[in-house]
Parts: structure tokens; sequence; C-alpha cells
């Protein structure tokens, strides 16, 4: 067989399809909330806007000796309630309408689960796969001190997001500390271990999952042992909350899948064997367990609408839509990913009766223990894994029983619960604390 | 294998224009390691091939070389290819606390058609043999194993308007794909 190897032309890769405003539906989701509080304009108005918007340029010098200049952005959305928190992003698709979009989802995810923080969101518009490590690490430094009269440890602190990482957060930090003379942990977390990073972050999203999950069982009268549990992604979360749910709580997990493959056994999964195949395995893939027979190999789709007590969604967004919502069996959908369900689906999902713990409560463990490291960097005094292990399930059930008894108060599902009981935070502080000057 | 051998052998393929398709993977892989290496912080340059290979953000490096050596092979021999997309399924959903995932060897990719055929199914499959086997020539335990590499979903205009399946993903907030390659209008 021969094949060509010049590719035809092509368009800079730096531009993307075009979206539907994410911050619309963002602002959408807002006034639904404040709608169900009647709060009253003026309130209303202050939680609509972003405290604080910064766009800065981001000049670099290239590896060939030219100069680029990037687009940065960092957006408060609220202080109202503590520091502003949230993470930095580098996307060529990065602009100032996602990234209030997303300061305003962290304003409410922090208030749901009850921290400190406000919601803050960062990002510079680039292909970082496109630049050199050296340029990446200047562009980073360079980014940093030019949002750096925003950030602080007590004022707005930083964390990865997508296509950054412990690195990105642990050049920051050094910029800030070189800058400030001396060195200032706080000023951002999801660094590494060795510079201030918190014990237990590998676990903690699934972790959080599992309590989730457990949590709704038990205010539904149901025992967890022995309740059938499908899992949609085998990733990180995925596979800490199905072996978190079969070891500590009973559970029998039963299907498991990723990209490539899903496995199905009513009598329930071998999971340390699964894991351990995962774990050991080239990919860290499911492809190529049980080939001995030992599981059935199902589509990735029928893994949702198999009749289970549990279904998690623990991968991509959009996997349970207006298509498929009908056909699911599940009693509880416990949202491992974000955005696993549509709009469209929700309503289908509330009308048959499934509940959902929705994804601003089921996956808050990483921002939880995000706000660990904060606290543990601020008093220089460090957790061990156990420690973090108990205080995010302190801090996740309480959260839980906070938005559960919030349900039952106003008559709502357990999403319209969270938001409404976020924001309604966000409003009391900004009220109790009034208007200045 | 060196840098320099990499660089004699990628430049030799650059002059080919109709080649098998393990030639094409061979230079594919080739391309990307020289791509990493150039872009690899300077500090760890030196280190031989199989410690760069453990390093993550080498080794991220180097698969997205791999993406876009694949986006143009595909795109030089289907005009049906309209873009390709490469995305991380494991990003969604929270990365606040830092916490990276372990190294996995399959590269992700969501390729934009006009219409999916299996002409280019085959193609990718085909390509996915050759570089899986052109790849274990490389000192990492990571692709010694493999018998498969390339994840590669077709995706339509229509499933990207309605977002459908993998399609939905293009208009994804928390794992937006990064666009590696698109035909001139």
């Amino acid at each position: 067989m021969t094949v060509l190897t010049k590719a035809p032309p092509q368009v800079p890769v730096s531009s993307t399809p075009a979206r539907g405003s994410m911050l619309a539906t963002a602002l959408a989701q807002l006034d639904s909330a404040c709608d169900c509080l009647k709060l009253d304009d003026g309130l209303r108005a202050i939680i609509r806007q972003p405290e604080r918007e910064l766009t800065v340029a981001v000049p670099i010098r290239r590896d060939d000796g030219t100069v680029s200049v990037f687009t940065g952005y960092r957006v408060q959305h609220s202080s109202a309630r503590g520091p502003c928190k949230g993470g930095i992003r580098y996307h060529p698709r990065v602009d100032m309408d996602e990234v209030r979009a997303l300061a305003m989802l962290m304003t409410l995810k922090c208030a749901v689960v009850n921290l400190p923080f406000g919601g803050a969101k960062g990002g510079v518009t680039v292909d970082p796969a496109l630049l050199s490590d050296g340029e990446l690490e200047r562009l980073t430094r360079r980014y940093a001190a030019m949002i750096l009269p925003l950030l602080g440890g007590k004022r707005d602190i930083p964390a990865p997001d997508v296509n950054t990482g412990e690195r990105t957060m642990a050049w920051l930090m050094d910029t800030i500390s070189m800058l400030e003379g001396h060195l200032v942990r706080e000023i951002a977390t999801g660094k590494p271990i060795a510079l201030g990073g918190s014990e237990g972050r590998s676990e903690a999203t699934g972790r959080g999952v599992a309590i989730a999950a457990v949590e709704m069982l038990r205010r539904l009268g149901r025992d967890p042992q022995g309740l059938s549990v499908a899992v949609q992604g085998f990733g990180n979360v995925g596979q800490y909350a199905a072996n978190i749910l079969a070891a500590e709580y009973g559970c029998k997990v039963v299907a498991l899948s990723d990209v490539s493959d899903a496995l199905h056994n009513p009598n329930g999964l071998d999971l340390q064997a699964v894991t351990a195949h995962v774990r050991h395995s080239p990919g860290h893939l499911l492809a190529g367990y049980g080939l001995n027979g030992c599981v059935d190999h199902i589509a990735n789709a029928d893994l949702l609408t198999l009749e289970v007590d549990v279904l998690i969604p623990a991968a991509i967004e959009n996997q349970i839509t207006a298509q498929n919502a009908d056909d699911i069996r599940a009693g509880v959908i416990v949202e491992g990913a974000n955005g696993p369900t549509t709009f469209e689906a929700d309503a289908i999902l509330k009308d048959r009766g499934i509940t959902v713990v929705p994804d601003i409560v089921a996956n808050a463990g990483g921002v939880i223990v995000s706000y660990f490291e904060w606290v543990q960097d601020l008093q220089s005094f460090f957790w061990g894994a156990e420690e973090v292990r108990a205080q995010l399930g302190s801090t996740l059930r309480r959260a839980f029983q906070e938005v559960w008894a919030f349900a039952g108060r106003g008559g709502y599902d357990m999403r319209t619960a969270a938001y409404v009981l976020a924001v309604d935070r966000v409003a009391s502080a900004i009220q109790q604390r009034g208007l200045f000057p | 294998m060196t840098t320099t051998d990499i660089r004699t052998k990628t430049a030799e393929a650059r002059s080919l224009q109709a080649v098998s398709v393990q030639q094409v993977a061979d230079s594919i892989r080739d391309e990307a390691l020289t791509d990493a290496q150039d872009r690899y912080a300077v500090f760890q340059r030196g280190s031989d091939l199989g410690s760069l290979l453990r390093h993550p953000d080498f080794f991220e490096r180097l698969k997205y070389g791999l993406t876009v050596g694949v986006a143009k092979a595909l795109a030089a021999n289907d005009p049906t290819v309209l873009a390709v997309y490469t995305y991380d399924p494991s990003s969604n959903p929270d990365s606040e606390s830092g916490d990276t995932a372990p190294l996995e060897a399959t590269v992700h990719m969501l390729a934009l058609v006009s219409t999916p055929s299996a002409a280019l199914s085959a193609f990718i499959a085909s390509l996915d043999r050759a570089l899986t086997a052109s790849l274990k020539s490389l000192p990492a335990p990571l692709f010694a194993q493999r018998e498969s590499v390339l994840d590669v979903n077709l995706i339509t205009e229509k499933d990207a308007r309605l977002g459908i399946g993998y399609a939905a993903l293009l208009s994804s907030l928390f794992a937006p794909p990064i666009r590696v390659w698109a035909r001139e209008p």
C-alpha cells in the first residue's frame, strides 16, 4: 500500500469552531437561581457582574529570537465569601466570555460546598503544544507578573486548569516569590508536593464522587452494601470512585468503560484485577482485560442504559442526552464528570423520577482538597493522607446534607437546590457585608 | 538512535512523495521525536531517549507530535478530512488540585470529515498498526506491548452542529480539544 506524505494546505491551527455563548448559559443558570430566591434587582446585578477583570498582553521571546505577544485574562467574579479561587487555562479558544463564565461557576462551586472562597478564572489564548518548554515557562512567568496586581494568598489564588498543571503552578509561585522576596506557597494550589502541594489529591475527586453516591443512597433509604454500580470512564476519577464504593461501602461494580472497551458482569467485576490490569497495562486502558470470557464486552453507549442502582458518568460532557435519557434505567446518577447530562436530558430524568447528584456537588472533591492545600500552606503545617481523607469526608458530607436539606425545604431537585443554595450564600455574604462605601 | 540519526531520517522522509504506510509511520515517529527534543526543557535535553520518554512533559510532547503527523497523513490521503483535533479524555472534571494522570500512550483524536468512509477507516487502521510497530522500537515500556496507539473518532459537520457523540467535545467547556490541522477552505 502506498500513501501520500504531503498534506494539503491548511489554515492556521489557532482558530477554532464557533460555539454558543457559555457566558449566556451561565448567566441563565444564575438568573434562574436568583428567580427562585426572589433576589432584588440590586443584589442580582452585583452577582451577575464580575468584580474585576484584567486583560493583559503577554509578550515572550521565542527560541528563535523573535517576539510573540499573547493575550491573557484574569477575572475575579466574587470575593464576597473569601479570596477568589480558580484555575488558569492555556488554550487557543480562551476569551474573556469563557473566562467570565468559568469564574462565575467557580464562585458557585466553592459556595455550594461552603468553602471560604469566591470565584475566579484566568487564561491565556495560546496553543501550548506549539511552544517549547522554555517558551511556556517564559509565558507563565510573564503572565504571572502581569496579573500579579490581582493575586495574593488572601486575594486571588490560581490553580491548574486545561493544559496547565503542577509545573505551571511551580513557575507561577516561583515568579511571585522572586518578586516578593520570599516564598509564598499560598499564592497557588495544585503545586508539586515538594513545593507545598497536598497529599491525597490523586483520590480526592473520585473519593468525593463515592461519598456523594453513598450519601444519596442512604437518604433514599438504601444500604449501599450489594447495590449495583456502573461507571463510565475508568480514568482517575472513575477508578477511585469504583474502588472506594466497592472496598469501603460494599457496592457491586457491575460495569466499567473507557475509550478502549466496556466491561459488564452482572455478578460484579473483579475490581482488584481490573485495576491491576489498567495500572500495569502499557496504555493504562481496559482493552485486553477479560479475554478469557470472565466478562461481557459491551458497547460504551450500552453501559449508560444498564439496569443498575447507581450510574456514574465520569468521562466527558454530554453523555446523557435527549436521545438516551428515556433509556436510562439507573435509579441514581452521580455526575463524576462536569456536564455529563444535557439540559434536555436533565428534564427527562427529572420527569422519570431518576435522582441526579449534580456535578457541582459530586465532583467537588478536587476543589475541596485544593482548599486544604491553601490552608496547609498558610499554616506551614502539612497533613498526612489520612487527615486529608478525613477532612474531605466531613466537608463533603456536611455540604451534601446542606444541599439535601435545602432541596427538601424548597421542593427543589438536587441540581436546582445546589445552584440556589450557592447563590443564596453569595447573596447573603454581599448583603451582610453591606455596600462599600 | 541519536538525534542526528533522527534528523537525517526525517529529512530523507520529507523528500518522499509516495511511500509505504510503514515508512510514513516511521517518519511520523521520527519527526515527533525531533520536535519533542527541540521543544523540551534545555536542562534535560542531554538525557538519553529512554530517560526522556519516562518524563511526562517529554512524553506528552511526543504524543502531540504524533498527532500532528497522523493528522497530516490523514489529510494527505483522504480529501474528506476537513480538520483534525486532539483531546485529553482525562482532563474532565477537575484539575484544581493539580493531580496528574499516569502516562497514557493512546493518541486521542477527532477527525472532522465531510463523509465517513470505510476507506478512511481502513487507512487509519493500517496507519495505527504501522505506527504501533514503529513506536515499539523506542525504549519506552508504554509502547512495548501495545497493539494499538491511535484512537481516531470520525465526526461529521452535522454531528458537530448537533453536538452528537464525540463531536460534542468540540464545544466542550471542560475538556476542549485542540485543532492540529484544518484544510484551507
